[in-house]
């Protein structure tokens, strides 16, 4: 038996949270967590329709999902809400893998500063590839692994984080 | 988040501010759900625990399914599969939550830096495994040596917070006697 990786996405409603929850239910646990709870829950069961034996819990507070969580994915689109989740989620995320995702075209700034202690990587999320730039090479590979499996083509970066 | 643990080191070595700030960066929080596993056989056993809040449990199960209790830690006690942990050998254990639990991991990797970094958690963890060896010493004396009743009597004597807290099935699993021996060395202490 092997553990998986329980993964956090705060910011499920998003079109690339979304995405990634559908895409990734099948191999590992999740914990989506958005504002709206309605969208959250509608999401919740077309997943588990689609695939019965999908682990998908909402919670409702990012501080709780990233307390449970091994990975942390940020997919809200908007910047300042970005930046708040990274400071409200800094001290549950310590030496986890932190996954940052940034829209298509957007240049919003990356919270490796405000997440100093978590393995971070910032993912430049596109339509059919994904730019990944971070230092810590484990994480880099879980995250390749997870836009592999959403649907995407990642591509490495030299990070310049 | 770190108040049992540095209650805990602070009972057995002298920390500054600063070496406090300096170990919670090697710390990862992590919060199980009751039943939930943390480690299962097989896997790698990739951290050592601290149970900051909650109940662990390590265990073994043979072939006909029958579960061995190893180990239990609660607030202020270490789990993790050692063997596995140092040799990065698979596990033969398994690692779950009796209750919900607030855990503080560290990996091999951040173990042994930190331990390079804050020397004073050297001389912490050398008196930590020293007290592990001894405990382990004494358990298997006691398998080999001791009744049934005299395990019970001197779990009783030498750690009653485990009586109070654990299901008597699992006290029972980890004496390595069954739960109706237990209940019937219960009943004749009592009278």
């Amino acid at each position: 038996m092997q553990y998986n990786n329980i993964v956090a996405i705060l910011g499920a409603n998003s079109a690339a949270g979304k995405q990634i929850a559908e895409c990734i239910s099948k191999q590992y646990p999740v914990l989506i967590m958005d504002a709206n709870k309605e969208v959250l829950l509608q999401s919740q069961k077309a997943i588990q329709s689609k695939h019965p034996a999908a682990n998908i819990t909402i919670l409702e507070c990012s501080k709780e999902a990233s307390w449970e969580a091994d990975i942390v994915i940020i997919a809200v689109e908007k910047e300042e809400e970005q930046q708040q989740i990274a400071e409200r989620i800094n001290e549950f995320t310590t030496c986890k893998i932190v996954i940052q995702i940034r829209p298509e075209n957007n240049p919003m700034l990356h919270l490796q500063h405000k997440l100093p202690y978590a393995k971070f990587i910032l993912v430049d999320w596109g339509n059919t590839a994904a730019i990944v730039e971070g230092k810590d090479e484990m994480a880099l590979s879980v995250t390749g692994e997870i836009i592999h499996l959403s649907g995407l083509k990642p591509i490495f970066k030299k990070s310049l984080i | 988040m770190f108040e049992v643990f540095f209650l805990q080191v602070k009972d057995k070595v002298l920390i500054s501010e600063q070496d406090q700030n300096l170990v919670k960066t090697f710390f990862s929080p992590k919060k199980i759900r009751k039943k939930q596993y943390l480690l299962q056989e097989g896997d790698l056993c990739k951290h050592l625990a601290f149970v900051e809040k909650g109940l662990l449990r390590s265990y073994s199960v043979d072939e006909k399914g029958t579960e061995h209790m190893i180990h239990f830690a609660w607030e202020g006690w270490w789990m993790a599969d050692i063997l596995s942990f140092l040799s990065a050998e698979p596990s033969t254990y398994f690692i779950d939550a009796l209750e919900e639990s607030e855990l503080l991991l560290i990996s091999l990797q951040g173990f042994e830096e930190m331990l390079l970094k804050v020397p004073v958690m050297e001389r912490y963890f050398r008196i930590l495994f020293q007290n592990n060896i001894i405990s382990k010493e004494r358990r298997l004396i006691q398998s080999l040596a001791y009744s049934a009743e005299e395990k019970y009597l001197h779990l009783l004597a030498n750690n009653p917070q485990l009586v109070q807290k654990i299901p008597q099935n699992l006290v029972a699993s980890y004496l390595g006697i069954t739960p109706e021996t237990l209940s019937r060395i219960k009943r004749k202490i009592t009278r």
